[in-house]
C-alpha cells in the first residue's frame, strides 16, 4: 500500500507503557516481539509489515510514553518518529493511539498531544475485556464523536476489532485531523501549564460523558492482594518462598530430561568412536564437538523451566511487586526507581537490561544502573550453578524439606543483588554522585498469564540458547579442543620389541605417545593453565579449572563445555564413558588429589556471580556509554571483586575445616 | 599427513575464522555511529 506519492504507507503505534502496543503489533504483523505485564518492555522501535487493503503498510511499534514532553532516551525516540525528525524514517501517515480502557484519562493525555501534530489518529481501545469484567461501560461512539477521531475496541489475543481497525486506518490515510478542543487566550497566556490544564479539562469532560462506572466494582481485588504481597515483611517472605519453590522445581523437574540428554550425548560420542576409524577426526568429533556442545545443550531443560517461571511471574504482574519491594532499598542507596526494569531484564540477559536503561533520564543514574546490571544472575550462569550443585550438593536438604540446591541457587541470586546494591551505593557517592530523582512506580493489574505469551517467551529463549550452542559455543569448543589437543608430544622410551630384533643387541629407542592426561598437560591450553595456576591456586582451583575460567570470559556457559572437553580429552583410554557430573566429581589434580570439593564448587559459583565474563555485555556497554573507559572499568572492578570474594570464600571455608 | 588431519585442520580454521568474523561484526555493530550523539540505537539497521 502506498501514498499518492508512491511512498509506502507508514503507521505508528503509540501509547502509554503497558497499554498493549506490542501485543497489538505482534497480532497485526504476525511477529513475536517480547511482551510482558509491566511497563517499558519496548525500548527501541520495532518495525513490521501489516497487511492492509491490497498491499502492506510499514508498522512501527514505539516505546511507551506518557507524554510527548520527552525527557528520557526512549521517549525522545518515540517523539522524533512521531514528529518526523528522523530522516531515515518517514513521518507516519496515521498514528494508531493504543489506549488502555482501564486507565482512560491518563492514556488520553498522550492522544491529545498527538492530535496537535496534525497526523490522522485512530484510537485503539485495549484491555476492554478487563474493563467490562469490572462492570464498567464505555460508549465508544460517543467517545469517537467527542475526540473527533475513530475509536475501535481491540482484543489482540482474540482478534476482536482487528478488521475494523484496518478499515478505519485505511479511511484515515490522507485526511486532515481535527483537534477536538481549542486553546483560548487564557490557556496561551498561562504558558505550557495552561495547555496542560486545557487538555486535561477536555479529557475529563470526554471521559465523563462517554463512560459509566460501577461503584460496586470489585477493583479492590488487586489492592487486597497487594496489601499482602507488597508488605515490607510478609512481601519479602513471600518473595523468598516463591523463589525457593521456583528453584526447587527447576532442579526436580529438570533432573530427568537433563540426565537423558547427558546420557544421549555420551552415547552419541561412544557411537562416533565405535563407527569411525580411530584418529584425530574422531577425537575432534567425540571429545570436542559432541562433548563441548552436548555439555551445554544438556542444560536446556533448566533454561526452559527458568523462562517458564520468569514469564509466568512477569505476565501475572507479580514481577512489578517484587521490584516494588526492592525499590525502597534501591532508592536508599541512591538508585533511580526506573532501574528496576533494567535489573529485572538482566536476570534473563544483561544485554537487554543494559539497553533498557535508556528509560532513565539522568546520565549518572543510567551509568550506575549499567555498571551493576551484570551482577544479576543471567541465564548463562544457570548451567554453571546447576553443574556445581548437581555434582556436590544434590539430594541434600535444609530443615528436612527444602532442597539445599534451591537454597544455594537463591543464595547466588541474592549475592548478585546485594553486590549490585553495595556497588551502586559506592558509585552514587563517588564517581557518579547525583541525587536520585523522584519516581512513581506503576503497578500493573494482576491477570492470568497468557499461555501463548509464556510459551512464546520460552520458545524464543530456547531457540536463542540452541542457536548460541550451535554457533558460538560450537566454534569455541572446536578451538578449545585444538588448544587442548596440540602440540602432540612424543617421548623416547626403550622399545622392547625393537631390542629383541636388534642384531648387535644395542638398545633401540622409538617414539611412544604419551597418555591422554599427559598430552593435555603439555598442550597449549595446558601451558596456559599452568601459567595462571599460581594466581588461581589460592582460590582452590587447579590449572584445568583455570583453562575453563579463561575460556568462560568469552561467554559464561563456555565453562561447562570446556570442562566437558577437558575431562574427555584428558580421559585415559581405560576410563569408561561417564557424564560430566561424574567426571567433575572424579577429577584429580596432577598430584592425584581430588580437583573438586564442595568448597571449590561454592567458590567457583561465587566467582561466577560477581565476575564480568561476557564479551557481548562489554560491547553493549561500550555502545551505550559511548566510551571504552566504562567497559574497561566494569571488567576490572567486577573481576577484582569476584577474585577477592572467591578468595575469602575459599580461605574462610578452609579455615573452618571444609 | 592423512585425510583426517586435513579435515580437522579445515574445521579448526573455519572455527577460528567464524570466531574472528563474529568478533569483528560485533565490534562494528556495537560501535557508536558518528553524529548520533547519545541517541545511539535509534537507527533502523541497529537491531
Amino acid at each position: 500500500m502506498t501514498t499518492k506519492s508512491d511512498r509506502p504507507i507508514t503507521i505508528a503505534l503509540a501509547g502509554n507503557p503497558n497499554a498493549g502496543k506490542t501485543t497489538l503489533f505482534n497480532s497485526l504483523t504476525g511477529m513475536k516481539q517480547k511482551v510482558a505485564n509491566y511497563p517499558g518492555v519496548t525500548i527501541e522501535r520495532k518495525e513490521g509489515l501489516w497487511r492492509l487493503g491490497p498491499g502492506a503498510a510499514n508498522l512501527i511499534d514505539l516505546p511507551g510514553l506518557y507524554s510527548l514532553d520527552a525527557t528520557s532516551l526512549d521517549e525522545q525516540i518515540a517523539r522524533e518518529i512521531i514528529t518526523g525528525a528522523i530522516p531515515s524514517v518517514p513521518k507516519p501517515d496515521v498514528i494508531v493511539a493504543v489506549v488502555d480502557a482501564t486507565n482512560l484519562e491518563r492514556n488520553l493525555y498522550l492522544v491529545t498531544q498527538i492530535f496537535e501534530f496534525g497526523i490522522p489518529v485512530v484510537v485503539a481501545l485495549t484491555m476492554i475485556d478487563v474493563y467490562e469484567k469490572e462492570e464498567h461501560e464505555i460508549d465508544v461512539e460517543m467517545l469517537s464523536v467527542l475526540l473527533k477521531a475513530p475509536v475501535v475496541t481491540i482484543n489482540a489475543k482474540t482478534g476482536r476489532g482487528k478488521n475494523e481497525l484496518a478499515r478505519r486506518v485505511e479511511e484515515a490515510i490522507g485526511t486532515t485531523p481535527e483537534i477536538p478542543y481549542v486553546f483560548d487566550a487564557a490557556d496561551e497566556e498561562a504558558g505550557p501549564h495552561g495547555k496542560i490544564f486545557a487538555r486535561y479539562k477536555f479529557i475529563s469532560n470526554a471521559v465523563q460523558e462517554s463512560t459509566w462506572h460501577n461503584d460496586q466494582r470489585k477493583h479492590n481485588f488487586s489492592d487486597r492482594i497487594d496489601r499482602v504481597l507488597t508488605h515490607k515483611v510478609f512481601g519479602l517472605l513471600i518473595l523468598v518462598a516463591i523463589l525457593l519453590v521456583v528453584f526447587q522445581t527447576i532442579f526436580s523437574w529438570a533432573s530427568l530430561p537433563m540426565d537423558l540428554l547427558e546420557k544421549g550425548f555420551g552415547a552419541l560420542g561412544d557411537l562416533a568412536r565405535a563407527e569411525m576409524p580411530p584418529g584425530i577426526l574422531t577425537d575432534l568429533l567425540a571429545d570436542g564437538i559432541i562433548a563441548g556442545v552436548g555439555g551445554v545443550v544438556a542444560f536446556l531443560p533448566q533454561i526452559l523451566l527458568l523462562f517458564l517461571f520468569i514469564s509466568l511471574l512477569e505476565d501475572s504482574g507479580y514481577m512489578s511487586r517484587a521490584a516494588f519491594l526492592l525499590d525502597k532499598l534501591m532508592s536508599r542507596v541512591g538508585l533511580h526507581g526506573k532501574a528496576f526494569l533494567p535489573l529485572i531484564s538482566s536476570f534473563a540477559c544483561a544485554i537487554p537490561g543494559i539497553m533498557a536503561t535508556r528509560t532513565i533520564e539522568s546520565k549518572r543514574d543510567r551509568f550506575a544502573t549499567i555498571l551493576i546490571a551484570p551482577f544479576m544472575s543471567c541465564s548463562a550462569r544457570l548451567p554453571v550453578y546447576t553443574l556445581m550443585i548437581a555434582s556436590f550438593f544434590a539430594g541434600r536438604t535444609v530443615l528436612g524439606f527444602i532442597s539445599l540446591g534451591a537454597v544455594l541457587m537463591l543464595a547466588m541470586y541474592s549475592i548478585g543483588i546485594i553486590a549490585a546494591i553495595v556497588v551502586a551505593f559506592l558509585l552514587k557517592r563517588t564517581v557518579l554522585k547525583a541525587p536520585p530523582p523522584p519516581f512513581l512506580m506503576e503497578l500493573p493489574p494482576y491477570r492470568l498469564p497468557n499461555l501463548r505469551t509464556v510459551f512464546q517467551n520460552m520458545m524464543m529463549r530456547a531457540w536463542l540458547f540452541l542457536k548460541r550452542a550451535g554457533t558460538v559455543i560450537l566454534a569455541i569448543s572446536i578451538i578449545l579442543w585444538a588448544l587442548m589437543y596440540f602440540p602432540r608430544v612424543v617421548q623416547n622410551t626403550p622399545d622392547i620389541a625393537a631390542v629383541s630384533q636388534s642384531a648387535d643387541g644395542e638398545v633401540v629407542t622409538a617414539d611412544a605417545p604419551l597418555t591422554d592426561s599427559e598430552q593435555l598437560k603439555h598442550s597449549y591450553a595446558g601451558m596456559l593453565g599452568h601459567t595462571i595456576e599460581p594466581v588461581i591456586k589460592p582460590l582452590g582451583f587447579d590449572w584445568k579449572i583455570g583453562v575453563a575460567l579463561i575460556a568462560s570470559f568469552a561467554a559464561r556457559e563456555v565453562l561447562v563445555s570446556t570442562l566437558s572437553i577437558i575431562y574427555n580429552v584428558g580421559k585415559d583410554q581405560d576410563a569408561g564413558s561417564q557424564t560430566l557430573i561424574a567426571a567433575v566429581r572424579d577429577a584429580k589434580t596432577d598430584d592425584g588429589k581430588q580437583a573438586w570439593t564442595p568448597l571449590t564448587a561454592l567458590t567457583l559459583m561465587v566467582f561466577f556471580v560477581l565476575a564480568m565474563q561476557c564479551m557481548s555485555t562489554l560491547a553493549v556497554v561500550r555502545r551505550e556509554t559511548n566510551s571504552w573507559t566504562w567497559p574497561a572499568f566494569m571488567l576490572a572492578y567486577m573481576t577484582g571483586f569476584a577474585y577477592v570474594a572467591a578468595l575469602i570464600t575459599y580461605q574462610a571455608g578452609k579455615f573452618l575445616g571444609y | 599427513m592423512n585425510i583426517q588431519f586435513l579435515i580437522v585442520i579445515a574445521i579448526v580454521t573455519a572455527a577460528v575464522v567464524y570466531a574472528l568474523v563474529n568478533l569483528a561484526r560485533k565490534r562494528k555493530s556495537f560501535s557508536p555511529k558518528s553524529g548520533c550523539g547519545s541517541n545511539c540505537g535509534c537507527s533502523g539497521s541497529d537491531k
